[in-house]
């Protein structure tokens, strides 16, 4: 399974687009990540009796002193999740995920996962992923310079 | 159900994340806290805005200040009252908060002397709101409406007494992706990201009638610095739905 896209011409590439909503997310200059891309089948192997699309997390990147935006990365999300929010700072990617779907269709687990911007190879790399369960929704998902990190939860009382 | 808010705190070495402060929605927000939120840019952490809708049906605005053990609620209660709120955003750097109703409508607030005062609001482009950014140097007002985008410069003096700024449309619309397309034969959402210098703006859209037709297109916008106010395009992020399984050779695609 590959962790990345091949590109051609500036940036086209061919996908299927799942029906949630598209949330993009800026940092200060640098990086810009869009989610909820379902890429083509041909980049990812879906599992046993689902779709042949996934979501998916693209990673562009801007060129340092330049205005010359490149994809860098694209990962699907961890387990049998779409993501929902996408929130970014320098070098912090936080996403949320849910419901979970498939072999345990428990429409009530979420997730939300961060990813961090190796500060060495300059790789943005999967770093750690928290429980979110008894959850009906997410509805939003903030993250500040500081690496501080906001949720709205829809839950159960 | 219920709406619920979690603000985590990340250790030294930013490699975990931990509970620093929790939660239930304020009176009024039912099972939904908020769909939009925002937390400070700055060195304290305290501050965050929450966009969001209650259960009465009115767009609802919070913001929480950390003064002390002392946080603060504030809730919109000016017309037009929209339906939710779809946009916030807050800077402690320059102490300011926006937030977007769906009514198209933004509200400015002010952070003086530890008491956030709303200060104005700001004309809507369009309705169905997408998104809304203000700048650190609180100059310039980017709102994504439900056809296009609209960016507002600042003039005067919000800072003194009383305030003399207000903001005007300094661009004119600029037309959002996918813009021509009526709701009727698709569903087009919209979200936008932006920063001081660069903003974004994505589309996507599904074709009701077909549902293996659709497109996300993203935008990317920069400020050019040299010259005062003007903004253009740089890249255009254009991914097609496939329609009919076509495995030819990919073909650029220029957004439109």
């Amino acid at each position: 399974m590959p962790d990345s896209v091949a590109t051609s011409g500036p940036y086209a590439l061919r996908a299927e687009i799942s029906n949630l909503y598209p949330p993009v997310a800026i940092t200060d200059d640098s990086a810009v990540g869009f989610s909820n891309v379902v890429t083509d089948s041909s980049f990812f192997s879906p599992p046993p009796g689902k779709p042949s699309t996934r979501a998916a997390l693209l990673f562009f990147e801007r060129a340092p002193q330049t205005h010359v935006w490149s994809h860098v990365l694209t990962v699907p999300p961890p387990y049998l999740f779409d993501f929902r929010h996408v929130a970014m700072s320098k070098d912090i990617c936080v996403v949320t995920l849910g419901p979970m779907v498939g072999v345990l269709n428990n429409l009530f687990d979420w997730k939300y996962t961060i990813y961090k911007k190796n500060a060495v190879s300059g790789v943005w790399q999967f770093l750690i992923s928290y429980d979110q369960p008894n959850t009906v929704n997410m509805l939003g998902c903030s993250v500040n310079e500081n690496g501080a990190i906001s949720l709205s939860i829809q839950g159960f009382t | 159900m219920a709406a619920s808010l979690k603000i985590l705190f990340p250790n030294a070495t930013r490699t975990s994340w931990s509970l620093g402060y929790y939660c239930t929605g304020p009176a009024g927000s039912g099972n939904k806290f908020g769909t939009t939120m925002a937390i400070s840019h700055a060195d304290d952490d305290d501050t965050f805005v929450i966009a969001g809708d209650s259960t009465n049906g009115s767009g609802q605005v919070t913001i929480f200040s950390d003064e002390g053990a002392t946080k603060t609620t504030f809730t919109d209660s000016e017309e037009p009252q929209p339906d939710e709120g779809l946009g916030a955003y807050v800077d402690i750097g320059t102490n300011v908060a926006v937030a977007q109703g769906d009514d198209g409508w933004a509200h400015r607030w002010v952070l003086d002397a530890g008491s956030w005062d709303k200060q104005d609001r700001i004309n809507p482009s369009t309705d169905a709101p997408g998104g809304i950014f203000v700048s650190r140097d609180d100059l310039t007002l980017i709102m994504n409406g439900g056809v296009n985008v609209e960016i507002f410069e600042a003039s005067g003096s919000f800072a003194s007494t009383p305030p003399t700024g207000s903001f005007a449309s300094t661009q004119g619309f600029i037309p959002r992706p996918n813009s021509p397309e009526t709701p009727r034969t698709h569903n087009v959402t919209s979200s936008m990201a932006a920063n001081d210098n660069h903003f974004i703006v994505s589309t996507h859209l599904v074709k009701i009638a077909d549902s293996s037709v659709s497109s996300f297109k993203a935008y990317i916008y920069s400020r050019k610095l040299d010259v005062p106010y003007k903004w253009w395009t740089e890249l255009v992020i254009a991914l097609q739905g496939p329609g009919p399984k076509d495995y030819s050779p990919l073909v650029e695609d220029d957004g439109d």
